[in-house]
């Protein structure tokens, strides 16, 4: 057994995962606002990530303040998109709305190929060292700040939801919309602020995918690698998303070095999450850490 | 009052001629992949067919007839790909069809066989070599099936062949390497088998393929894996956008390999997206000159395409594809009429054969009733990157920043052992 490569697959799949983690906690915030699962989460990923490309390319701006205003551009982006089209959508049964999010992926995708092309660009050099050694593993320093800024998006999420007066409204809001309503809380506004959260936090996970693969439509794919991670954390549990992408990111590479070391089957990396998430669901319905919908007739 | 009987006439005349004039039109079918996961490639060849046809109706047509060209983007969808092709069999009465991906065509071949309509596609599988299914590795006939190039079995044998000859020039010592790298889908897998055996015949040590997928992604296992295999050439086998990503990876993996890609594996807007991760990688392209090169058929290609415009190498290899066509379709006009059969025929009627305007272009192709491969030459080109390429990509192409430098050509034995496989 290679114990080297081992472990240079396991720091890969905890900061891969890590990534997931993060566009994942987006899946899960809106559907605890809204109960609406987004299934265009992958094109806001990749808005993100064009629009970050081209404030830098186009304008020559240095990436924090591109970076930057990609996510004011994001805020408005997912505002917009919840007041346009979401907003007529409240009371509508929930089928209704989740075809809405699938229809809107599939404008998405088509606006971004007409708009920005089919062919992957390159995002213009962001860090002075491209990578940096983490236990022998060569690892992109944009996924180090990543992790690092991920790791501080989920603290401002714990802050947001236990201590402020917004957070506290989502939460009361995800327990019960009517019950939230009859008590004075805008649902229209914990709504808004939802995907407009959503839309930001996506961002960053398209500017760190696009900085390391270069930016193409196919990058909205990652939306899909990462539903068994929001499904095997629970979906209405902000630290079981971010868990569930840990765990994604290692099952993968940990079920590749398997598939590498012994089996050679072929794609183990693409299917083990998905066979996992069965069995998990198997055992738990609702998840690792959802909530349990307990109904009494 | 004299005005109303002749526009009366005028009108009759037109009502009457208009579908004469529509009938005169030669109806030809076009399956792009403009959206889908290999359109990063097939639109800069999908466009070079289209381009080719515009210009072509734009210079007389083909025998004074106009070809009414339907391009259709399926999106890289097998069953979008059947749906489309039945409205062109059936309403439109389409004569020739071009095609484009592995798993579209291997799902069309029994229905261009039956229906006997010539379909040329952008993929080139061995599979689709064979016309009477006879040979002793083919798995099934494919009599109606074409496409211009080398088959994606024999632009990987070729890579291998100059693999064995550059780590015998380089003085590598023991057995070399091979690992073949892609999707676990028909249109990676169609030169994997044909290419390891020859690889194990040249001496190549043969490894455990990887599988990484079609799109983008991170691939840092993939790439530590072939770190740790020590492989010294692997083949790249999926289309640019996915490769871009593998290229990537590895070089930041540290990974010491010599990658050769396929035919759509890498080409001058890939090399962009890459950036120096693409440097060194071994391509087999179909043309004999890029766009920057002279020859005599290149004044042809650049009023084609626009002289101010790069156009990659695939837009070049489209404008060939649809040039043989056109000249089969004028074979056909002067031996019996403009149909699917009489194209098909068209095919076969010439040997080493360049069309006209496409000199020094296009490689001399033949195909006979027995063989489909239309050349065993493979001219292998090098990617080259030099500097950032954060600029566009004409910027890039005439500062050398980006640039595909001929490496060698290989000319392959026909061996029936390898037709249909």
């Amino acid at each position: 057994m290679d114990w080297n490569l081992f472990l240079q697959l396991l720091v890969n799949g905890l900061i891969v995962g890590a990534l997931y983690g993060v566009v994942a906690m987006c899946f899960v915030l809106i559907y605890k606002a809204s109960q609406v699962v987004n299934f265009a989460q992958g094109e806001f990923v990749l808005i993100g990530a064009w629009v970050c490309w081209f404030f830098l390319t186009k304008y020559q701006i240095p990436f924090i303040w591109g970076f930057l205003m990609t996510l004011v551009f994001m805020v408005i982006f997912g505002i917009l998109i919840q007041v346009v089209v979401l907003r007529p959508m409240i009371g509508e049964p929930v089928i209704s709305v989740i075809m809405v999010t699938i229809g809107l992926s599939i404008v998405f995708q088509a606006l971004m190929k007409w708009a920005f092309g089919v062919f992957a660009q390159p995002f213009p050099p962001i860090f002075e060292r491209e990578s940096v050694a983490v236990f022998g593993l060569e690892v992109r320093t944009v996924y180090l700040v990543s992790l690092v800024v991920s790791v501080g998006i989920m603290a401002g999420f714990a802050y947001f939801f236990k201590a402020t007066r917004m957070g506290l409204a989502m939460r009361a809001t995800a327990f019960d919309q009517q019950v939230a309503q009859s008590l004075g809380i805008s649902i229209r506004s914990v709504f808004a602020m939802a995907w407009a959260i959503s839309a930001a936090v996506s961002a960053v996970a398209g500017v760190v995918v696009g900085v390391v693969n270069g930016v193409s439509s196919a990058l909205s794919f990652i939306g899909i690698k990462v539903f068994p991670a929001v499904i095997l954390g629970g979906l209405d549990s902000i630290v079981g998303g971010v868990l569930g992408g840990v765990i994604i990111g290692v099952l993968e590479n940990m079920a590749h070095f398997v598939d590498s070391q012994w089996l050679h089957w072929g794609n183990l990396i693409e299917v083990v999450p998905f066979w996992v998430l069965i069995v998990i669901l198997m055992i738990k319905p609702y998840g690792l850490f959802g909530t349990r919908d307990i109904e009494r007739v | 009052m004299r005005m109303k009987p002749m526009v009366l006439t005028a009108a009759a005349a037109a009502l009457i001629a208009a579908p004469a004039a529509a009938q005169q039109k030669i109806n030809v079918g076009h399956l792009a992949d403009y959206s889908g996961a290999t359109s990063d490639v097939g639109k800069p060849f999908g466009e070079g067919v289209a381009d080719a046809m515009a210009w072509i109706n734009k210079n007389g047509g083909v025998a004074k007839r106009q070809v009414n060209l339907d391009t259709v983007d399926y999106g890289y969808q097998v069953p979008r790909s059947i749906a489309t092709y039945k409205k062109w069999t059936g309403r439109d009465k389409v004569v020739a069809i071009f095609g484009w991906g592995t798993a579209d065509t291997e799902a069309l071949i029994t229905f261009v066989s039956k229906d006997q309509i010539p379909y040329i596609s952008g993929s080139y599988a061995g599979s689709l070599t064979d016309p009477t299914g006879q040979a002793e590795k083919s798995t099934a006939a494919a009599p109606f099936n074409f496409f211009y190039g080398p088959s994606y079995s024999d632009a990987a044998r070729a890579l291998v062949t100059w693999a064995a000859d550059d780590w015998k020039k380089k003085g590598g010592q023991g057995k070399p390497k091979y690992v073949h790298m892609g999707a676990n889908h028909p249109y990676p897998n169609a030169p994997k088998a044909a290419a390891e055996d020859l690889a194990k015949e040249l001496g190549f040590d043969v490894l455990p393929a990887i599988q990484f997928a079609l799109t983008p992604g991170d691939y840092t296992a993939q790439c530590l894996t072939l770190k740790q295999s020590g492989a010294n050439y692997a083949y790249l086998g999926n289309t640019a956008g996915s490769n871009v990503s593998v290229l990537k990876a590895c070089k930041n993996a540290g990974v010491d390999v010599q990658f050769m890609g396929n035919v759509w594996g890498m080409d001058e807007n890939a090399a962009k997206a890459a950036g120096n991760a693409a440097d060194g990688v071994v391509i087999p392209v179909r043309t004999r000159t890029l766009w920057t090169d002279e020859a005599p058929g290149m004044k042809t290609v650049r009023e084609i395409g626009g002289a101010d415009n790069y156009r990659p190498l695939h837009y070049i290899a489209g404008i060939c594809t649809a040039f043989y066509i056109k000249e089969a379709m004028e074979w056909a006009n002067a031996n019996g009429g403009i149909t699917a059969l009489k194209i098909r025929d068209g095919m076969y009627a010439k040997k080493d054969w360049v069309p006209k305007g496409m000199e020094g272009v296009c490689v001399p192709s033949t195909w006979t009733k027995t063989d489909h491969r239309p050349t065993t030459e493979v001219q292998l080109y090098r990617a080259r990157v030099t500097a950032a390429t954060d600029a566009p990509l004409n910027d890039l192409i005439k500062s050398g920043a980006v640039k595909m430098e001929k490496v060698t050509v290989v000319n392959l034995p026909r061996k029936p052992e390898w037709l249909g496989w």
